[in-house]
């Protein structure tokens, strides 16, 4: 791990970002406001799916799915600026690991919700209430956005790195 | 003493600031963090509700939304205030920090104008044709709360 | 309230905000944005404060610049909470005591301010906390 954090801190890439003093603070902004749209959309749709507010019809909390998607690209997109731009402060990181682990498990539920489980919940509507296994999913994934979010903001906190 | 001075100074600044705890100041941070992750994403909602993204959303059914933003608010009032004591004397001084208060404060106030028009005449939501005065509301949240966001991100820079 | 003018009057104060944040003051966080890190600096000096803080601990050193002109220099440590783990206290770096301080230096001209900074005794021998039991089993 260490050799592959020497070999990102590098590249030109990596010495550009630093170079710059505007870079940071503004994958961070940006970083911020990706994540208010994965939580807001995507804890929206989670909290449908474990059966509240009901009056949403199922589908139509779905349709807002690719804004939900557009905050997650801002953020992997940001967040690999940073691992680029000062790798030893996250491959030595507990809570970076941790992050990591939440964003697997949020994805691999989601791919889970798409394939296999999804279709069924979507076609229910206004009123109706969700099977157990959607609440599941959706308590999952709720669960982990929430853990990304944790970790991510505890990474000056825990660990040495910073 | 002057009165930032006397907050700093509080037992509550002291712990959060001094502590090694992961419970003061990291918690603290983070539950800002959550709190805004609430408070906008639901008005993102909203807003793109307005904007004509979703139409098969029906409008009476985002009424909880406006509890959860209300939720977030309180969280980040509270939260707000205690990383305000713990360094009231640089954030008093800090301009970036009252550029944040006030696009939250007219953040809130579109808001409210949203509700109010929102559920006033629901009706007027069902067509996809939402009015043009409703929908420049919507895009005016979602510039005031990526204002506040980026206010508040850059009071660690400036 | 006249929802144009509501509109008009809201995005001129949001623009002319968000404005006035592009005119940094100071540069004083994230070391990417604040400080040089193809620079290396090294000064020495005598500790006058100590602040173990989150989110950022600083030291204060009295010290000397090339040309003997008296100067602060301002080293910008990590969090309260990293640094009690890592074994720091208020008497790590006495107060009165002569340290030596090498590190990458501040962006902004005039300051002499440091961070990723590493210190030790005049004489070479290195300062470092010991880790305290209690916080070794995170």
């Amino acid at each position: 791990m260490d050799g592959f954090a020497d070999w990102l801190k590098s590249t030109t890439i990596s010495a550009a970002i630093l170079h710059y003093p505007w870079i940071w603070p503004l994958c961070e902004t940006i970083h911020f406001i990706g994540l208010a749209l994965v939580i807001g959309i995507a804890g929206f749709f989670d909290l449908r799916l474990m059966g509240f507010m009901k009056p949403v019809p199922v589908r139509a909390a779905r349709d807002l799915m690719p804004l939900a998607i557009f905050g997650f690209v801002l953020n992997l997109t940001t967040g690999v600026a940073f691992l680029i731009g000062h790798p030893e402060q996250y491959v030595n990181n507990a809570a970076w690991w941790a992050k990591v682990a939440f964003l697997v498990v949020a994805g691999l539920n989601a791919l889970l919700f798409e394939t296999i489980l999804g279709a069924r919940t979507l076609n229910l509507g206004a009123g109706d209430d969700t099977p157990p296994m959607a609440k599941l999913i959706g308590a999952v994934s709720l669960v982990s956005w929430l853990g990304v979010l944790y970790s991510g903001r505890m990474l000056p906190f825990i660990g040495d790195a910073f | 003493m002057s009165f930032t001075v006397w907050l700093e100074g509080s037992a509550l600044a002291v712990w959060t600031r001094e502590s090694g705890s992961i419970w003061a100041y990291p918690t603290i941070l983070t539950l800002h963090t959550v709190g805004l992750g609430i408070v906008v994403g639901a008005n993102a909602v909203v807003d793109f509700r307005l904007l004509g993204f979703v139409p098969r959303l029906p409008v009476p059914s985002l009424t909880p939304l406006f509890g959860f933003m209300w939720f977030g608010l309180v969280v980040n009032v509270v939260t707000g205030v205690v990383l305000f004591i713990a360094e009231a004397t640089t954030r008093a001084t800090q301009p970036v920090f009252y550029i944040k208060l006030t696009l939250i404060g007219l953040a809130l106030v579109n808001t409210k104008l949203i509700q109010t028009a929102m559920f006033r005449d629901p009706a007027l939501f069902e067509s996809s044709i939402i009015p043009q005065r409703d929908k420049r509301l919507a895009a005016m949240s979602l510039l005031l709360w990526i204002g506040a966001i980026t206010a508040g991100r850059l009071m660690a820079y400036v | 309230m006249e929802v144009r003018r509501w509109i008009s009057s809201t995005t001129s104060l949001a623009a002319a905000a968000l404005l006035l944040t592009a005119v940094p003051v100071v540069a004083h966080h994230s070391s990417a944005a604040a400080y040089d890190n193809t620079k290396k600096v090294e000064h020495q000096g005598t500790v006058t404060k100590v602040l173990l803080k989150n989110p950022h601990g600083f030291v204060y050193l009295d010290s000397t610049d090339e040309k003997g002109q008296k100067i602060e220099v301002v080293i910008e440590m990590g969090g309260a909470t990293g640094m009690v783990r890592q074994g720091w206290t208020k008497d790590t770096l006495p107060i009165g005591s002569v340290v030596k301080v090498s590190g990458i230096p501040s962006r902004a001209p005039g300051s002499h301010g440091i961070t990723e900074a590493k210190f030790t005794a005049p004489d070479g021998t290195p300062i470092a906390p010991t880790p305290r039991p209690e916080y070794t089993d995170r």
